[in-house]
């Protein structure tokens, strides 16, 4: 069972919404992350480096067509830590 | 970090739950089928289940059966292939407990409703098998329709 624990990196509303999008897939290209999220490819980028900063995205380049794309996924701790935000988010809710 | 974040309000706890289930609500809308795949899908769990119960020796019950899995599995295969097109690769087992419950449990309930259907059917009962047949097809219609991704929504609150 995943603790709680309150995590700012994840808490600010562009990398929540990052998390709950990759907490329910395996992997999303950079390109259908950034169409879901409605936000720019700047804005977006900036976000997931934070979180690649604090271990918690899995980033892979992989061609395909021809044509280069990223994939990215929540690692293990990532979930864990989005797990466990949630879990204090409602517990605060009460 | 945790104590001064401790003080964060239930309105911004609120206002965070309700960001993260809008982003589960879209990605459910991007990776949800159309209505017609969902049909076709139960419509061959229908045809697999049923031909689970045909007595044997019924001719080309086993034909009908094996073409319904072929065609089952073949449009699972493409669902997949036309979700990775889409730049979208779904978990095969959910990654939250609350997805692993609702997986587990359906598989509980379904085994059961067909050792149930097979209990009645030996007892003379012909009526069990299409009951556990509309049951499961219902619970699986529903689960493909509302959690695509194997994902419910997140709870605003655990139990």
């Amino acid at each position: 069972m995943s603790s709680q624990r309150f995590d700012e990196v994840i808490h600010a509303p562009n990398r929540l919404q990052i998390c709950a999008c990759l907490n329910s897939v395996a992997e999303i290209e950079f390109q259908a992350l950034r169409e879901l999220l409605d936000v720019s490819d700047s804005v977006l980028s900036k976000h997931l480096r934070v979180l690649e900063e604090a271990g918690y995205l899995d980033l892979s380049k992989r061609t395909a067509n021809g044509r280069q794309r990223t994939w990215l996924a929540l690692s293990g701790s990532g979930r864990k830590a989005y797990h466990a935000h949630v879990k204090q988010l409602k517990k605060i809710l009460g | 970090m945790s104590e001064q974040n401790m003080n964060t309000k239930p309105g911004e706890s609120q206002l965070a739950l309700n960001t993260i289930r809008e982003t589960e609500r879209n990605l459910m809308t991007k990776t949800r089928g159309p209505v017609w795949l969902t049909v076709l899908a139960t419509v061959l769990l229908a045809v697999i289940l049923l031909g689970n119960w045909i007595p044997e020796g019924a001719p080309l019950a086993e034909p009908a059966i094996l073409w319904a899995v072929f065609a089952f599995v073949t449009l699972w295969f493409l669902y997949l292939a036309a979700l990775r097109q889409k730049g979208i690769r779904v978990l095969l087992i959910p990654s939250s407990s609350a997805g692993r419950w609702l997986l587990l449990g359906q598989l509980i309930v379904y085994l059961a409703l067909i050792k149930g259907a097979d209990w009645l059917l030996e007892q003379g009962y012909s009526w069990g098998t299409w009951a556990a047949t509309a049951l499961i097809c219902i619970g699986f219609a529903t689960t493909l329709h509302f959690c695509p991704t194997g994902e419910p929504l997140t709870r605003l609150r655990d139990r």
